[in-house]
């Protein structure tokens, strides 16, 4: 769950490539990431679509993030799905050299 | 038939309501013309959802009179269209072929191509041009005693980047250096200036566009596994990998 966009003052959505602080609801067992922990992580897909300068709209099925620690490292080793290239001009260079599909 | 064409002068104006058409709806049957109020309600407003059906001819008089184009005449100007379509393709359609096989002739396969894809010969100089440069990168963090310094050729794999330099560094004080002296390196020889971390991170990362660079603490190296997961990509033997170590 979503508690607070960083960076912003007052914004009620967080898009593609926004860090926000978030709380785990919901985890795995056995992982190092536990229920009710407060974390950081990137947007790296949204339902809302994405629109870019040259009128390409890129909408993906889910709702996803990557935890990040303060440094900006992700927490996990690898990456799942498509993310998109904007990250990579927002200094994610790091989760978009780990994610196996970048658009 | 006199009160139809009235109504089709009255009805190029163009403020015609839907809302009107309905009450004429009710109101006005054929029979119902032979009443005077009824009569002059048409005259004054435009009939076009009962009478049209009834008087074909006229249809196209009052196609120009804007806004009020009526269904019907829609589909009527669509159908022309399509027929002019079809019989633009029918005359077409017998040079086509031929026209094709001269074109591929004369172009190969290829018709039509993007005018900013630049040419294969350009694809290679960059290619070589950013490996000269990431070669250069390896030996600078080398010469700041790096370890396990890889080059790989990841373009095959990936669109966005040509060259990924994974390094090892012992101490956070040493990745600083070995990236300070990238970027003094990069700036002075060839006028790069990459983005990516400015301080000195367990994984720092240095992005000069077509070559990025990973330096890594070992502990970190072992988690991420950068080289596994890029294990197709071709790696780059290096000039300076097989001399003997330096030993004073």
């Amino acid at each position: 769950m979503c508690i607070r966009i960083i960076g912003t003052s007052n914004r009620r959505y967080a898009y593609i490539g926004d860090v926000i602080v978030a709380v785990i609801k919901k985890a795995v067992p056995n992982t190092p990431l536990e229920r009710s922990e407060v974390i950081r992580a990137v947007i790296v897909r949204t339902c809302k679509e994405l629109k870019r300068n040259n009128g390409m709209i890129i909408q993906y099925d889910d709702n996803a993030a990557v935890v990040i620690d303060q440094e900006g490292n992700p927490k996990g080793t690898r990456i799942f799905g498509a993310i998109a290239r904007e990250l990579r001009q927002l200094n994610f260079t790091k989760i978009v050299s780990l994610a196996p599909e970048v658009l | 038939m006199i009160a139809s064409t009235l109504l089709s002068v009255a009805s190029a104006d163009a403020g015609v309501a839907q809302r009107l058409s309905c009450e004429i709806r009710q109101l006005g049957h054929p029979e119902s013309t032979s009443c005077p109020k009824s009569r002059k309600l048409f005259s004054c407003y435009d009939g076009k959802g009962y009478h049209s059906q009834q008087f074909k001819c006229f249809w196209r008089i009052p196609s120009n009179s804007g806004p009020s184009l009526t269904k019907r005449n829609s589909q009527l100007t669509y159908a022309y269209g399509k027929e002019a379509e079809d019989s633009f393709f029918s005359d077409v359609r017998e040079d086509t072929d031929e026209m094709y096989d001269e074109l591929f002739n004369k172009h190969g396969k290829v018709v039509f191509s993007r005018k900013d894809k630049k040419p294969a010969t350009a694809e290679v100089d960059d290619d070589a041009e950013s490996l000269s440069f990431a070669v250069e990168v390896a030996r600078v963090a080398s010469e700041v005693k790096a370890a396990d310094i890889k080059v790989l050729f990841v373009k095959p794999l990936v669109y966005w980047t040509r060259f990924f330099i994974i390094a090892t560094a012992f101490s956070r004080p040493q990745i600083d250096a070995i990236g300070s002296k990238i970027r003094d390196m990069a700036e002075k020889k060839y006028g790069k200036i990459p983005s990516g971390d400015l301080k000195p991170n367990s994984w720092t990362l240095l992005d000069f566009g077509d070559v990025v660079i990973h330096i890594f603490l070992p502990p970190q190296r072992a988690f991420y596994n950068l080289e596994e997961f890029y294990g197709n990509a071709t790696p780059i033997e290096l000039p300076f990998e097989n001399q003997p170590p330096f030993r004073g």
